[in-house]
């Protein structure tokens, strides 16, 4: 009990020295952040709220519309956050972990250092659960009752708790076998990994999107609720479904098999960390270096042909090839695009769609691209610089010019986003909301994440964060990685806006895009210029 | 060929209040191998790390064959191979792809990395390690690749921070004679150490540095390193 609270002011301390240097302009970047993060609340809400008061007007058929929506995100949700918390337990053992390595020099109880990880992770994902979903479920709940109060937070903060619980704790549970597993991973064994997890999500878009859905929208009254009934969504075996249950209607029954759920899977949870970590720990130290690699391990890297910058460049592009975590980030991310975007690609408009709802789909599609890129970069691009700390002893004293350093990383950004301009330059066509303004949606995709990935890359090498060149995850959320996030987030809002200005018929629209790019250049011209003449500056 | 190759002018450096170094002028001539002694914290790795160009002097000027490391830090670069205490490498990285990355990055035509990588594999008996990822060595190991990479491109100058900290007998020896070798090659070392043994034997000059200053230089032929240390470096 006292090593769980030694291990929590640890992390209180950690935090507050991190704000103790450059205060102020720290808070200021927070706020940003904040600020930019509210605004999508508030968007989302709203967007939300309008779709379901269209719903509302429909009484039974509306709510049980958006009752189906909730269930479904829960579920889709929960496969996310089982993915990503499998992959952030694979993660822990995988990168070099100099204060995990410590502590277990210490005489800490294993079950202690165990509950205090899995409490973090909780209440993290509990948070951002909160975050991701409030505006959705406040939306549900002003529309379809009316009002909300302390009782209907609590339920909501208890059910998203719930969700965060079983994705950690079956992600968990994963990440630990998966990481037993890659001990004798080979190319054909990771693909087949890959394979289960796009297989899995295909079969929850199954679930989502039944066949019997399309019929739906047909129905007349009498017919709906029988319909309704026989989706699987529907069904009270889905365990989101209970958790869903939480926030929306709570019938006993639900709370009853919620709280066995989550005591359930927290307590196997806990027995199976308790029991494997430490031999997992040992496992994965004990194992050569070369296989960990997931991909091209085998491959040798010639670089006696290669020129200065293209040696360069191949270094950067296998630090993060033959990295078992990056890799497993970049899988995560584009099932991520897989699954997003063959959502979208279903979607069918009946005649009579409001276009408010179409420019909706159109704007959200655009944002989502443009988030994902966003993501795939900060972890692989913008960190890229950093990662050298503990090598700049070399890397600086190569007779080499900045400029050619500078050169290779944006560079290397730019062949790493390739498959995203890819996507954006062809998505569009796929999806039946584009209308006749692919030009302007795949071309506004396509400045913007080309800006996107430059400003990723100048902001990455200003003022890298050296002392945690281990760690890409630490590296991409430290305060430049905030203020990355920052920037990038609001241009690309200011595209969207200029984007739903234009197609609800406001002229005006165009004058805001092109601002936002403007804008987007000079920002490329300056952060360019800056991060450039830095270079020279690093002190080590 | 003769002529200081490693000039440093009124050096000085400070952190905050620290005075790490102040003002600390010394000169490697080609065939010389200066050693550098001194306490923990007198500031002997600040000097060298801006000799090398990773921290930036406060005032004076430090030259490698003629090439000031501030003003022309590309021309200075060409000629010293560096080599820090306790050095990190790419893990993901083999040894060998490690010398080769190495020659590519000197600019080096690819038959000349080939053959130069093929001799340097036989200076420590460590040619199967060199098919391994870096992340899997040992300390010593590392230590042995990073100065075979220092060796890559033909260079007039050695700058090495605290060399034999870790390394076995059999290797500090082969280790010496290379630098021993380097030197008459018509090359300049300098090498910070606390291991006055192998300074005494290897070294042609030494230098005594405390509280960011040098406070005495001479030729090692002869004397008793360690009393000199004593005398030099002892509070008074
Ligand atoms: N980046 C830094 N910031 C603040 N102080 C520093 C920094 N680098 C070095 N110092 C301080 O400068 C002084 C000289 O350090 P330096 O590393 O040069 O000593 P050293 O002679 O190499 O010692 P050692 O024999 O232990 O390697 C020390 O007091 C050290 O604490
Ligand atoms: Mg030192």
């Amino acid at each position: 009990m006292k090593t769980a609270a030694i291990l929590r002011a640890t992390d209180f301390r950690e935090i507050k020295s991190w704000f103790a240097v450059q205060t102020g302009s720290k808070l200021a970047v927070l706020a940003g952040f904040i600020l930019v993060i509210a605004g999508l609340e508030v968007g989302l809400f709203s967007g939300m709220g309008y779709y379901f008061r269209t719903l509302a007007a429909a009484q039974d058929f509306g709510y049980h519309t958006a009752d189906y929506i909730i269930r479904a995100t829960f579920l889709v949700v929960m496969w996310l956050g089982i993915g990503s918390s499998a992959a952030a337990t694979a993660n822990l053992f995988f990168t070099k972990n100099k204060n995990l390595a410590y502590l277990l020099t210490l005489p800490v109880d294993i079950s202690d250092l165990v509950r205090w990880q899995t409490q973090k992770t909780i209440t993290f994902n509990t948070f951002l659960l909160a975050v991701l979903l409030a505006p959705l479920l406040l939306a549900f709940r002003l529309t379809f009752v009316g009002y909300f109060d302390l009782v209907f937070i609590l339920r909501a903060v208890l059910g998203l708790f719930g969700l965060a619980l079983v994705a950690t704790a079956l992600g968990g549970s994963i990440g630990f076998l998966l990481v037993a597993e890659t001990g004798r991973s080979t190319l054909t064994r990771s693909l087949l990994h890959v394979g289960v997890f796009l297989g899995i999500m295909v079969l929850i878009f199954r679930l989502v999107f039944p066949p019997a859905l399309a019929s739906l929208t047909r129905a007349t009254p009498s017919a709906f609720y029988p319909l309704y009934q026989s989706l699987p969504l529907a069904r009270s075996w889905v365990p989101t479904n209970w958790l869903a249950g939480l926030i929306t209607v709570g019938t006993p029954v639900d709370w009853l098999l919620s709280a066995a759920l989550v005591i359930f899977l927290l307590k196997f949870y806990l027995w199976l960390e308790c029991r494997l970590f430490l031999t997992t720990y040992w496992q994965v130290n004990s194992r050569p270096q070369e296989q960990l690699g997931f991909i091209f391990e085998t491959s040798r890297l010639d670089f006696a042909r290669q020129t200065p910058l293209r040696a360069l460049m191949t270094k950067d592009l296998s630090a993060v090839i033959r990295s078992p975590g990056e890799i497993g980030y970049g899988v995560f991310l584009a099932s991520l695009v897989v699954f997003f975007f063959g959502l979208f690609s279903r979607v069918s408009l009946p005649a009579g769609t409001p276009l408010s709802w179409i420019i909706l789909l159109q704007v959200f599609a655009f944002l989502g691209l443009v988030f994902f890129t966003n993501t795939f970069l900060l972890r692989l691009a913008f960190p890229d610089m950093a990662k050298e700390g503990e090598t700049a002893w070399y890397l600086f004293t190569q007779p080499l010019a900045p400029e050619k350093l500078w050169l290779s990383k944006v560079l290397l950004a730019q062949l790493l986003i390739l498959p995203f301009l890819f996507v954006a330059a062809t998505v569009w066509l796929f999806l039946s909301f584009t209308g006749r303004y692919y030009l302007l949606l795949a071309g506004c995709s396509l400045i913007m994440i080309i800006i996107i990935t430059l400003l990723q890359a100048f902001l990455g090498l200003i003022n890298p964060n050296f002392s945690e060149s281990h760690s890409a995850e630490k590296i991409s959320t430290s305060y430049m990685g905030l203020i990355t996030l920052v920037i990038t987030t609001t241009l690309a809002l200011g595209v969207a806006a200029g984007l739903d200005q234009y197609l609800s018929g406001n002229a005006f629209g165009i004058l805001t895009i092109t601002g936002s790019v403007i804008i987007g250049l000079v920002l490329v011209g300056i952060l360019g210029a800056v991060s450039r003449s830095g270079l020279r500056r690093y002190e080590f | 060929m003769a002529g200081p190759v490693i000039v440093i002018e009124h050096l000085s450096r400070n952190f905050g209040p620290l005075k790490a170094v102040s003002d600390v002028s010394l000169k490697v001539d080609a065939g010389e191998i200066y050693a550098l002694i001194g306490p923990n914290g007198a500031g002997k790795t600040t000097l060298v790390k801006m000799l090398v160009g990773l921290l930036a002097p406060a005032s004076g000027h430090a030259a490698i064959a003629g090439h000031d490391i501030m003003a022309d830090p590309l021309g200075a670069k060409k000629e010293f191979g560096y080599l820090p205490d306790n050095p990190a490498a790419y893990d993901f990285l083999t040894g060998s792809e490690f010398l080769h990355l190495t020659g590519a990055l000197n600019g080096l035509p690819a038959p000349d990395i080939t053959r130069r990588v093929h001799q340097l594999s036989a200076v420590f008996p460590i040619s199967q390690i060199l098919a391994q990822r870096m992340g899997s060595y040992s300390r010593g190991n590392r230590q042995k690749v990073a100065f075979l990479a220092s060796l890559m491109a033909s260079h007039r100058a050695l700058i090495i921070d605290e060399p034999v900290v870790g390394l076995d007998p059999s290797s500090i020896t082969i280790f010496g004679d290379n630098l021993t070798q380097f030197a008459q090659g018509g090359g300049a070392v300098l090498l910070v150490t606390h291991t006055l043994s192998f300074a005494q034997k290897y070294a042609t000059h030494v230098g005594v540095m405390h509280q960011g200053r040098i406070v005495t230089e001479k030729a090692v032929a002869g004397g008793d390193l360690e009393q000199l240390y004593l005398d030099q470096t002892s509070e008074k």
